[in-house]
């Protein structure tokens, strides 16, 4: 066999080979950080500070966090986790979110976000890692954080 | 007729006249004046007057689940209910009562002197009325918050409560993370640096393997134990990695054979080198990536932050 015939035979190998590990991830690690805020008292809690998520938070002119719940699981392609945020007089909140698609290539994930309670939904592209925190005042003096991160496991 | 008989006189014609009143000038007015007689009673019972109150006022859970939510139209109750309950006050119109009685007087063409007689006990009943009326109007507005502080205050206590029930839980979940997070610190200062590389990296797998649980058998974990001796070892040679890519992709279902592997191995070494490794000198958890955001409803208003890593989307006005 010669050179070029071995280098098209290597192009070929490398597309299949390469192509379907990159379709070959069907679920995504989802981290979610339930994260509730005030202005009055101090201290954010280590957790937040080693997530770096203090950072928009004291942005806000919130002097104290903490982290009320966090979540860290698979979810499936097209699949989704449902986190109770909170429950209050018995009326539940829950967070939802929902794994459109994952491009390992390139390290991106599409999420849908959402809070059925709130009416509110929204469609993200996460690459490399990218977070959302979805904030919510819940009073003049406290605040509500939601982070989610999705994150790929290493190809197999 | 004497003058004590012309009084009793008076006195039932004035009766009858108020009847005749309430019943055609303002039936509307008599169903509002038994409230305000009924009101009158409560008055002068606290008790009575509180329930009442009470009735009228959004439970002390509903209004902490309000404050947990900034729901505005709960927010706003102490303050809706101070302002309807003065609207409601300030309602009652005595004086219109009186001149309507009045014109009854007047329609009737009484007498000259009995019909000042008749207005005087009128205008005397009205008077006394409208005394306790204000005195009644000044008790309900005292027992109702301050505008300025309405809710606040109502809640304070349900939600002081509710935050150290749910101390206890963060309490608990808080220091397991310290724990872990002061393991981690101890670890980091000892060992050198390779040794903390493998820890860490050790450390990781675990957490992930833990979180996936079941999904894994014991296999799997023997080969990523195997992965952080490797990685303990230092880089591989660029032949080891060719090696054990090849290795790969001679396992069944890869779907190549072995002289497509050999081939590629050939041209990434002579054409492009070794595949690109991740980035070794990110930590984990630093803000990295990208978050765009490609559709959003909410029915409120709605704040996009996009920054370095972070995307911050803000609520307001939540229904």
């Amino acid at each position: 066999m010669d050179l070029k015939a071995l280098v098209r035979l290597a192009l070929v190998a490398a597309v299949l080979g390469f192509g379907s590990r990159a379709t070959a991830q069907e679920s995504v690690g989802v981290n979610i950080v339930v994260i509730e805020a005030a202005k009055s008292g101090q201290g954010i809690d280590k957790r937040i500070q080693e997530l770096k998520l203090n950072g928009p938070i004291e942005d806000a002119g919130y002097t104290q966090a903490k982290v009320m719940d966090e979540l860290e699981t698979q979810v499936a392609r097209e699949s989704s986790v449902t986190l109770e945020i909170l429950k209050k007089g018995g009326k539940a909140r829950n967070l939802k979110v929902t794994v459109l698609d994952v491009d390992v290539k390139n390290d991106a994930v599409k999420l849908e976000v959402s809070i059925p309670e709130f009416d509110f939904k929204t469609t993200t592209n996460h690459k490399k890692g990218g977070r959302l925190m979805v904030a919510h005042k819940r009073s003049k003096d406290s605040a509500l954080f939601l982070a989610v991160t999705p994150k790929l496991a290493p190809a197999p | 007729m004497s003058r004590d008989r012309q009084e009793h006189s008076l006195e039932a014609l004035l009766q009858e006249h108020l009847s005749q009143e309430l019943q055609a000038v303002a039936p509307r007015f008599e169903d509002f004046t038994a409230g305000v007689l009924a009101r009158l009673d409560e008055a002068h019972d606290p008790e009575a007057l509180q329930m009442a109150l009470r009735a009228d006022t959004p439970s002390a859970e509903e209004l902490a689940d309000a404050r947990m939510f900034d729901d505005p139209a709960y927010e706003l109750a102490g303050a809706f209910l101070r302002e309807d309950t003065e609207a409601e006050l300030a309602a009652v119109d005595f004086s219109a009562f009186a001149q309507g009685v009045w014109d009854g007087l007047d329609a009737e063409a009484l007498a000259p002197e009995v019909a000042a007689a008749l207005k005087e006990e009128v205008a005397e009943a009205v008077a006394a009325r409208e005394g306790a009326w204000a005195d009644f109007a000044a008790g309900v507005m005292a027992a109702l918050p301050a505008e300025t502080v309405t809710v606040a205050e109502l809640l304070t206590e349900e939600t002081e409560a509710e935050l150290a029930a749910r101390d206890g839980e963060w309490q608990a979940f808080t220091a397991r993370v310290f724990e872990a997070v002061d393991a981690e610190a101890r670890s980091l200062v000892r060992g050198t640096v390779d040794e903390q590389a493998v820890r860490l990296l050790r450390a990781e797998v675990e957490d992930e393997v833990e979180a996936l649980g079941p999904r894994f058998d014991a296999r799997f974990s023997v080969e990523v134990d195997r992965e952080i001796f490797k990685a303990g070892q230092g880089p591989a040679p660029w032949w080891k990695k060719a090696w054990d890519w090849v290795h790969g992709a001679l396992q069944p279902g890869h779907g190549l054979g072995w002289a497509a592997a050999a081939a590629a191995v050939v041209l990434l070494v002579v054409a492009t080198g070794l595949p690109p490794s991740p980035d070794p000198t990110l930590p984990s958890g630093a803000l990295a990536g990208t978050v765009t955001v490609e559709q959003l409803s909410f029915e409120g208003n709605v704040t996009v932050m996009p920054d370095e890593g972070l995307t911050v989307v803000w609520l307001s006005d939540v229904r």
